[in-house]
């Protein structure tokens, strides 16, 4: 009995020791031989020490669920959803913190408690100073989570867009970035832990912090971080475009708020040549190569050279091979494909283009008519041609993505003086409406819209978006202010009609096909430089339309204070095509030389002249 | 802080108008019908039905005839000596030294950058001190009598002409008073944490060029600014719940310790709260949709308002000026003026009689205070008043009044509040408006606070010692941390039962785990009737987990750490109506014990 007892806890501890030894083997440190446990995690840099900071807290607190972590991070998610559901906000923020001890590399945990912070619970609190508060007690949220995580961009990433989307593009935007602007104990903060807010490269045109700019510089230490090899969820052209991004939208912010000089052209400067920059930067496609942005041109001619050759080659098989496989289209498809285009009906056109994809002959149906000699040349000339053409779609898709060129011809814009002017007149007329000085409001739109017009149509894109959307805007509290319908006399005529049809999104309105008509004219313009500063009514070759000065029911006499104005000033209720060339924005304009008319004047013109 | 009506209630008023008596008397009679039902069976098994009606009869003759009149407190004494001896050898006062430790760490898990952080304080303080303590009397009672008997030690004390009634309540009381010793102390820790905790002073670090007002350092992650008047007296704002009186002493600007984040409001609460609807019908207040039902809604620049009805308000409590306070919430339809909060406007008017409305004055009759505009300040506490010499109108002519004599000459009045901007809305709940005739010491509502965990406490210890009395302390433990689990989790069983809480009983849940059927998915096992009684097996054993949950305290409601942590006084008749129910188990619990004692070979 005893042998027998003796015998079997002696298995017992052999069991034990069996276990034991993998056991050991496997999970031996790294400083007494390689075990493999610790190996793997080295190679694979999951080890707690590698992962981020080691809080004792947190560690502490781990220890302290004796091995029920998870049932303890259960009941605080679900005690926390309780807390907000019953808006008992601060216990909410503090399971929040208690939820992160617990599981401090869990990202997901950081991502969406910080989203509830700063976009779900701020919106419940009626003084916008406390909404202030709780988003940027999200922010904190993340930055706490950068150090448990220093291998996870995608914390940084979110900072840049808390800092600068939520503080930048809410409702009270105007009210979080003045309170940002002057919170310099959050912004010590920031510096406190790591990110140096109080750089050049963070001070608006005041020289205090501004939250764009410190949202650019998180995404700033995402790349670095993503550059040294962490990985991060997110497509590189849509990543890689914020930081230029969020410098344009400083610039739209600062010159929203007033700030229309020298110092908004420079911040334009530099976002434009940062989006260049991301412009040149190699990004994956969904092809194997790497596209770059700027590349499409260059991608285009490509192709058209391919073609080219390609065709040269194969030409005289085409339409042999086109009228063969016109033998298999339906009779009634192909009678409307050789109707003459102007023939045809909206039916008509949808088969032709149908047809047209049908009778197409794909290359490697042309290579296979060739000679054998050369069939070898044509394979690699198609291989060749698919591969760019490959590229260029690509290209233009990640274009389209990020709308990259309407930034890049919008950087450019806000450059030009004209557009600053453009800018500060339409501010001063805004705020001149504040003050119920209708007759002044006015002046300064017309002077405004003079520039806009030379704006678009240097840049018509810029008409898109939302500076057209405000533009228009202008133009209908312009139209309240002169009490009148605004007819084709009027020097934004065209870019109303545009944003219109661009609004409204009509079936026959193709938005690219009029602004490449409207592009095709810039070529004539020549650079900016020559073309901004040269008189309208000579960069359009305009004569001056004599019969319609002389119209007096259409043109109606001047009034006398007017025709003392400074030549230099902004002629305001003269026709355009007259004297926009002496326009110099630049110069303040004289007040006291206004018309003491009203805008209801019966001697003030309806509208502004079209220089077309 | 969330309170339900049934919380102002006084203790006179849960006791009779609400038949918390009727009730408990009822409860008390079910129960000793079915204990007698079970001892019965018991006996009827062990000793045949005659000598069983015999054995059970005697028991309870020899209860009321010797056991009760017969009862010595020198022995009740001494057991309790004995247990409290037993409990200190069995070092239960390291208890006190872990919760220092938790103490001394506390600040790592608080978080720094709370709105209000002396809540945070005080909830983590009585929260731990709960739960510890609840611990404590948990271990301390399950283990005394089986140890006992396991040592043969029950033997020298059955032989002594101990009664069964007497062991319990020795050691009911002896280990309730090592409990309250170890509370006492903790709660001593505990204060002293929190007001040292909490204590701090800033610096003038900006002031005007007059001198008048300025802003102060940085401390605790939180700043303020401050505003002095001609005196040079004056306050700073309320940041993280709290305030510091600012007074200027010579050149010198001196902040001085906080205020406002301590304190116990005495809140007089109204008896209703009616609603009146767009319409000017009455409704229940309106739903903006959010999930919570706790706060309803007034429409703005409607006929749409919030009423409350004040009863047995006198003037003894008010000087010059009634206080009130007023926490309502704000809901947007559309976002309008973003910089200027929604705004409000408030009036008090006189009452018929003790139940009668405004609208039941006679016209002649009605007095209306003038309306007093106001911006609502969400998640705060917005403290009013209104002067007992004021303007308003009678019977529509503007006159002076007196809110005494003309608007609440026998003490009932009400209030009413609307929402001045058209399409916005104003939430409020009953206790969202209260009068505020003084404020308590925090202290002495801390020490309340304590009492509710002693109350708890000396539950727990109830129910250990007579599960223990019957069962062995594994086993005690096991039943005690039941009945607390059920205690704290009740709502989460009446969830399961009225099916708020989707996925079945627990045979239906066995089913679907296996068969990975998720809770929002009909149960199809192909077979109707076989499903129905899956369904009703689980329907009989919920009830009865429910009916067990309602035998046992609700530690859920027994807990008041809500009142001390938000700053409210915690009213003497709740605090009564939990010592009730507190005596109520604690009669409970010895009649048990003494029956099990009683019936028990301690041979064994």
């Amino acid at each position: 009995m005893n042998n027998r007892s003796l015998a079997r806890k002696i298995v017992y501890i052999l069991a034990i020791v069996a276990l034991l030894l993998p056991l050991y083997f496997l999970g031996r440190p790294a400083t007494k031989g390689a075990g493999k446990i610790s190996e793997m995690r080295s190679r694979y840099r999951i080890g707690q020490a590698d992962l981020g900071k080691l809080d004792p807290t947190s560690e502490s607190m781990k220890l302290a669920t004796l091995g029920m972590r998870g049932i303890a991070s259960t009941i605080l998610w679900l005690r926390a959803d309780y807390y907000k559901e019953e808006k008992y906000f601060d216990r909410f923020s503090a399971t929040l913190n208690q939820i992160a001890l617990l599981q401090p590399h869990f990202i997901s945990v950081w991502q969406h408690q910080a989203h509830n912070l700063s976009y779900n619970v701020s919106p419940e609190f009626e003084d916008y100073r406390q909404r202030y508060e709780w988003v940027k007690k999200g922010m904190d949220y993340l930055v706490k989570g950068t150090k448990f995580n220093s291998r996870k961009p995608i914390l940084q990433y979110d900072l840049g867009h808390y800092v600068g989307n939520k503080l930048g593009k809410a409702d009270e935007k105007l009210q979080y970035r003045d309170l940002f602007r002057n919170d310099n104990d959050f912004h010590q903060y920031f510096v406190d832990k790591g990110l140096n807010a109080l750089s050049d490269d963070a001070m608006g045109p005041d020289r205090k912090p501004d939250n764009w700019l410190v949202g650019k510089l998180w995404f700033e230490e995402a790349y670095q971080l993503v550059g040294a090899g962490n990985p991060i969820k997110k497509s590189p052209h849509l990543l890689y475009s914020y930081a230029p991004l969020w410098q344009m939208y400083h610039g739209e912010a600062i010159e929203e708020e007033g700030v229309l000089d020298e110092r908004a052209r420079f911040i334009w400067e530099r976002a434009g040549r940062e989006w260049k920059e991301y412009g040149n930067r190699e990004l994956g496609g969904t092809t194997s190569s790497a596209v770059t942005l700027r590349s499409l041109e260059f991608a285009k001619e490509e192709v058209f050279a391919l073609k080219r050759q390609f065709a040269e080659l194969t030409s005289e098989f085409r339409k042999d091979l086109m009228e063969e496989k016109k033998k298999n289209v339906p009779a009634n498809k192909l009678a409307s494909y050789e109707k003459p285009e102007d023939e045809r009906n909206v039916q008509d056109r949808m088969n032709a283009a149908e047809v047209a994809t049908m009778i197409e002959p794909s290359y490697q149906e042309l290579t296979s008519k060739l000679p054998r000699a050369q069939q070898i040349k044509a394979l690699e000339l198609s291989n060749d041609l698919l591969a760019a053409e490959a590229r260029a779609k690509d290209t233009n898709s990640l274009r389209d993505q990020v709308n990259y060129a309407y930034w890049e011809v919008r950087a450019q814009a806000e450059q030009q003086e004209m557009m600053v002017d453009a800018r500060r007149l339409l501010f001063e007329a805004n705020q001149l409406i504040d003050v119920a000085d209708i007759k002044g409001a006015t002046e300064k739109y017309e002077a405004a819209f003079v520039r806009w017009d030379k704006v678009f149509r240097f840049y018509p894109v810029v008409m898109t978006e939302e500076v057209g959307e405000e533009v228009l805007k202008s133009i209908k509290r312009y139209k309240s202010l002169i009490d009148e319908e605004l007819d084709e006399r009027f020097v934004l005529y065209e870019f109303m009609m545009f944003r219109r049809a661009y609004d409204a999104d009509y079936l026959d309105f193709d938005v690219e096909k009029t602004l490449s008509a409207w592009r095709s004219r810039v070529s004539e313009f020549g650079s900016p430089e020559d073309f901004f500063n040269t008189p309208l009514a000579e960069a359009f070759g305009i004569q001056g339309d004599k019969s319609k000065q002389e119209n007096p029911s259409q043109e109606p006499v001047k009034p006398t204070a007017n025709d003392n104005q400074p030549t230099d000033k902004v002629p305001a209720d003269v026709p355009s095509e007259v004297k926009p060339e002496e326009v110099k924005p630049e110069e303040p304009r004289n007040e006291a030389a206004s018309s003491p008319a009203t805008p209801s004047s019966p001697t003030r013109p309806p509208q502004l002249e079209n220089p077309k | 802080m969330r309170l339900s009506p049934e919380q102002f209630w006084t203790y006179s008023e849960w006791l009779f108008r609400e038949n918390g008596l009727r009730d408990g008397l009822f409860l008390a009679l079910v129960l000793a019908i079915l204990g007698f039902v079970i001892g019965y069976i018991v006996a009827v098994v062990k000793h045949g039905p005659g000598e069983g009606f015999l054995q059970v009869a005697r028991i309870i003759g020899q209860l009321f005839t010797v056991d009760i009149p017969k009862m010595s407190f020198r022995r009740i004494f001494a057991i309790a000596k004995l247990a409290i001896k037993e409990s200190i050898r069995k070092k239960i006062l390291v208890v006190i030294g872990i919760f220092i430790v938790a103490m001394m760490f506390a600040g790592w898990y608080l978080d720094e950058n709370a709105e209000y952080p002396a809540r945070l304080y005080i909830s983590f303080v009585l929260t731990v001190t709960n739960y510890m303590v609840i611990l404590l009397g948990l271990f301390i009672s399950c283990f005394s009598i089986p140890a006992d008997i396991k040592s043969r030690t029950i033997y020298t004390i059955v032989t002594k002409p101990v009664r069964p009634l007497e062991l319990f309540l020795g050691r009911v009381f002896g280990f309730t008073a090592i409990g309250t010793l170890v509370l006492a102390t903790m709660g001593l820790l505990s204060y002293v944490f929190v007001v040292r905790g909490l204590d701090h002073t800033h610096e003038v670090v900006s002031n005007a060029a007059d001198g008048m007002s300025g802003e102060t350092s940085l401390v605790n992650r939180h700043r303020h600014t401050f505003t002095l008047n001609e005196s040079g007296r004056g306050s700073t704002n309320e940041t993280k719940g709290h305030r510091h009186l600012v007074e200027k002493i010579g050149d010198k600007v001196v902040i001085k310790e906080p205020i406002d984040d301590l304190t116990a409001r005495v809140p007089v609460y109204a008896k209703k709260l009616s609603f009146v609807g767009r319409d000017g019908e009455n409704n229940e207040g309106y739903n903006v949709g959010y999930m919570s039902e706790y706060q309803k809604y007034v429409e703005g620049d409607s006929l749409s308002r919030a009423i409350w009805r004040f009863d047995g308000v006198t003037p003894a409590s008010f000087d010059k000026v009634i206080s009130y306070d007023v926490t309502i919430s704000a809901f947007r339809t559309y976002k309008g003026d973003i910089i200027t909060p929604v705004g409000g406007f408030i009036y008090f008017r006189s009452v018929a009689g003790d139940d009668g409305s405004f609208d039941k004055l006679d016209e002649s009759k009605r007095v209306v205070s003038e309306r007093e505009t106001f911006k609502v300040k969400e998640f705060q506490v917005d403290r009013r008043t209104i002067p007992l010499k004021l303007k308003g109108f009678k019977n529509g002519q503007p006159v002076e009044l007196d809110f005494f004599q003309d608007i609440a000459p026998n003490g009932s009045f009400e209030v009413v509040i609307g929402c001045q901007d058209r399409g916005q809305y104003l939430g409020m709940s009953a206790a969202d408006v209260y009068l505020r005739p003084n404020d308590l010491l925090f202290g002495w509502n801390f020490f309340k606070g304590y009492v509710s965990i002693w109350i708890q406490m000396f539950i727990v210890i109830c129910f250990g010692v007579m599960f223990s009395t019957f069962l062995s302390g594994p086993v005690a433990v096991i039943a005690t941390v039941s009945a607390i689990v059920l205690g704290f989790f009740g709502f989460f069983v009446d969830q399961i039962q009225s099916t708020t809480s989707k996925g079945g009983g627990p045979i239906e849940a066995l089913i679907r785990i296996p068969t990975q059927t998720g809770s929002m998915v009909e149960l199809d096992l192909g077979n109707p009737t076989l499903e129905q009684a899956i369904q009703q097996i689980d329907y009989q054993l919920l009830r009865g987990v429910v009916q067990l949950k309602n035998a046992v305290p609700n530690f859920d409601q027994l807990g008041t750490a809500d009142f001390v942590a938000y700053g409210v006084n915690l009213f003497g008749g709740l605090l009564g109506r939990h010592l009730t129910i507190a005596f109520g188990y604690f009669l409970l619990t010895a009649l048990v014990s003494y029956f099990f004692l009683k019936t028990r070979e301690m041979a064994a």
